[in-house]
């Protein structure tokens, strides 16, 4: 493979990969930092690829391990406990049940990272169950079982969870959450 | 002002989405939400950062057109090496 096509294959790529880590970590910026390191292991690491073989679904595993290998620094230095993603919740479905993209995004982060990924895979990439299961390397069947629990789990906070407090306060405290982490 | 409301019918306060309007494409709404997350991520520039990381490829691929000579093999190559 000529590098031309390679770096053509990868700039056709890049709205995939900062869609899927904007969905993944619900941060642009970060989104945006993890597509840059992504592409320079995906350069650094060109010989590794196999021509023909699906270059987004390479790169994206690439983008997935570089957010999890940093994930857990991350988790020792700043705890970003799922009790705050749940507190930014609380502010969701609150404008005429008019879903935002923001808090949509705030939403993914409320599910577990396994469900999360599943679901971006197929629901958002594009990918078939079987190239998610090679991806993530695990079985179709689990796959399918962690995109339907995704699903259940958005359908379940989106429709005003028990779960999670609406009172003003916590209210406030999302936004200011939401705001930082979205970079507003 | 006085709503009726039927015995089993559950009742929202304004401004709380009801499930049932949410819930009501359930598989679409969520990828609706997929689906404008990678229109705008489309829609979006390739930042320069971006751009400029991928013209090392052009780099690569002029000396390799220029000069045949040995071929770095190496599965990382240094950084400095590539401009």
């Amino acid at each position: 493979m000529s590098e031309e096509s390679f770096k053509e294959g990868i700039v056709a790529a890049i709205p995939s990969l900062r869609a899927f880590a904007r969905s993944l970590s619900g941060n642009r910026d970060r989104a945006d930092d993890l597509v840059q390191e992504t592409l320079a292991k995906a350069i650094a690491n060109r010989e590794r690829y196999t021509p023909g073989t699906n270059l987004k679904a390479w790169m994206i595993t690439i983008l997935r391990n570089q957010y999890y290998t940093e994930g857990r620094k991350r988790k020792r230095e700043v705890p970003d406990s799922d009790g705050d993603h749940a507190a930014t919740l609380t502010a969701l479905p609150q404008q005429n049940g008019h879903l935002e993209m923001n808090d949509f995004l705030s939403a993914l982060q409320c599910l577990p990272e396994d469900q999360r990924e599943a679901l971006i895979l197929i629901g958002a990439s594009g990918f078939s169950y079987e190239e998610a299961a090679e991806m993530l390397e695990t079985r179709v069947g689990t796959v399918k079982s962690r995109v339907s629990r995704a699903r259940s789990r958005l359908d379940e906070l989106m429709s005003g969870s028990p779960d999670f407090k609406r009172d003003s306060a916590s209210i406030e405290a999302s936004r200011e959450l939401l705001q930082r982490a979205l970079g507003v | 002002m006085v709503q009726k409301v039927k015995a089993g019918t559950p009742h929202f306060a304004e401004g709380v989405a009801v499930p049932s309007q949410v819930g009501k494409s359930k598989e679409d709404w969520i990828g609706n939400q997929f689906r404008r997350i990678y229109d705008e991520a489309l829609e979006d520039d390739i930042p320069n950062d971006m751009m400029d990381l991928l013209s090392q490829l052009d780099n690569i691929s002029a000396s390799q057109d220029s000069s045949d000579d040995q071929t770095d093999s190496d599965d990382e190559p240094d950084k400095e090496s590539s401009n």
